[in-house]
């Protein structure tokens, strides 16, 4: 029924924002995450990305977590001899994470989600509507 | 009478092509941030043409422009009753993210809205018409 497949779609597609905030805030929590000695590279940021899929199963195309990659963009660099992953120069790497762009990502991931949410309770008032027709 | 029973029909074919408009737009909805997608929508459907088979013509009803069929021995084509109408591509996109999507979500639930208003239209006037048909079946004495 196309209703339910409707809702069926909203919900992975609230599901494929929830993977996203997880990848998001763990790159925020990680945001400063160095390592032990100069050595050890710190925290890579992640980064989901979606893909349609078709399922076999309920006869329908639904966006699904494709893969998450690591960003291999340049790490931060920061004067702070006293640290123990500096290196001669008293430098050390902190992750390619950027918090604004963190941010800003978790925005659209939260304005996706919203409007999956809206489709679910829209489709919900129009089934609830076919229902009503037989109680009349 | 028979008038009458045909509108339900009409009135079937087109909530059920609102479910599967509503599907698509789901679709679109859940793909908001698939890089590449690019938001489909389904031919409208001419409820009028509809009505006005079911009512006027002596035409037997033909449903989404299927074939009529004037004899039980026809073959019904597969799905042009059902309202399964195939999407397409939507024609003219608002614009499109570097990453080739093109689904605009405030677009997307205004087209849901409108939809969900139009199907709480179709709702009351089944109702109605059913009430009509009631009051027609109890008569005068209540």
């Amino acid at each position: 029924m196309d209703l339910m497949q409707a809702m069926e779609i909203a919900s992975k597609g609230m599901r494929a924002q929830g993977v996203r905030m997880r990848v998001i805030s763990e790159n925020i929590a990680n945001a400063e995450t160095t390592g032990k000695n100069p050595d050890e590279l710190p925290y890579r940021r992640q980064l989901v990305t979606f893909k349609n899929l078709m399922d076999r199963k309920v006869g329908v195309k639904h966006v699904e977590v494709d893969d998450i990659v690591t960003d291999d963009s340049d790490f931060r660099m920061k004067y702070d001899p006293e640290h123990p992953a500096a290196d001669e120069r008293g430098y050390i790497r902190l992750p390619n994470v950027n918090a604004l762009v963190e941010m800003m990502d978790m925005r659209e991931a939260q304005r996706t989600y919203e409007a999956n949410l809206g489709v679910i309770s829209m489709t919900r008032s129009m089934l609830n509507r076919a229902i009503d027709l037989l109680r009349s | 009478m028979g008038q009458d029973l045909k509108l339900f029909e009409a009135l079937y074919q087109k909530m059920n092509w609102q479910a599967h408009r509503q599907k698509v737009i789901a679709q679109n909805i859940a793909n908001a941030d698939t890089p590449g997608y690019a938001p489909q929508d389904v031919k409208p459907l001419d409820f009028k043409a509809l009505l006005g088979e079911a009512e006027g013509s002596r035409l037997p009803m033909t449903g989404l422009g299927g074939l009529a069929t004037t004899s039980p021995d026809h073959l019904e084509l597969s799905g042009a009753k059902s309202g399964k109408v195939k999407p397409k591509d939507q024609k003219d996109v608002y614009e499109t993210a570097p990453a080739g999507n093109a689904v605009i979500i405030e677009e997307q639930l205004l087209k849901a809205n409108e939809l969900a208003s139009d199907h709480r239209m179709m709702t009351n006037i089944y109702e109605k018409n059913l009430n009509l048909l009631r009051t027609a079946l109890r008569g005068s004495g209540q």
